[in-house]
């Protein structure tokens, strides 16, 4: 998956947010991702990380995407 | 889930207060997350058991539909889900992982 299917996927999923996306090894398949959005509202740190993984559920269970490292913040 | 996959994943709960999912094992972490992990367990002196998923496919996939969480490693404290390694870091850079552990 490139980076920038990959910021798609995020935006699709958490509109009006800040996205980042960062490829660490340049392989694309291990991400590092930070949102910040307002729908985190609320929610623990585990569920805002679970939300963030079930926009790549599938891609996850492939492993197409084998690593993704998540960072979150409210607002 | 398969009730005895779930019965296998609780026996594995069951073994300390605090247990780690992870591949490979304390001393060969197979992964760079699963080694953060261990890092951070070790360095907060925590009493833990580990489950090599890799030495079982069935835990590997249950473990996952268990705690809805898809990915490896995963922080367990008494039977409940804490997360996964950013999330283990974030919590014992908060001083929060601490907190939990002498509780």
């Amino acid at each position: 998956m490139s980076p920038d299917q990959m910021r798609e996927r995020l935006v699709q999923f958490f509109p009006e947010s800040q996205v980042e996306v960062n490829d660490l090894t340049g392989g694309g398949d291990h991400y590092e991702v930070f949102v910040q959005s307002k729908v985190f509202t609320g929610l623990t740190r585990m569920e805002q990380h679970q939300k963030v993984m079930a926009a790549f559920q599938a891609e996850l269970k492939t492993g197409e995407v084998h690593a993704l490292s998540i960072r979150t913040q409210t607002g | 889930m398969d009730p005895e996959l779930k019965t296998k994943i609780e026996n594995v709960l069951a073994q300390k207060r605090v247990v780690l999912f992870m591949k490979g094992n304390p001393s060969f972490p197979q992964c760079g997350f699963s080694a953060r992990a261990i890092a951070i367990l070790k360095e907060l002196g925590a009493d833990f058991a580990t489950c090599d998923v890799l030495e079982d496919e069935d835990i590997r996939n249950g473990i996952k539909e268990y705690g809805n969480w898809p990915t490896i490693p995963q922080l367990y404290i008494d039977k409940k889900l804490v997360g996964g390694s950013d999330i283990m870091m974030e919590m014992f850079e908060a001083g929060e992982l601490q907190t939990m552990l002498k509780a």
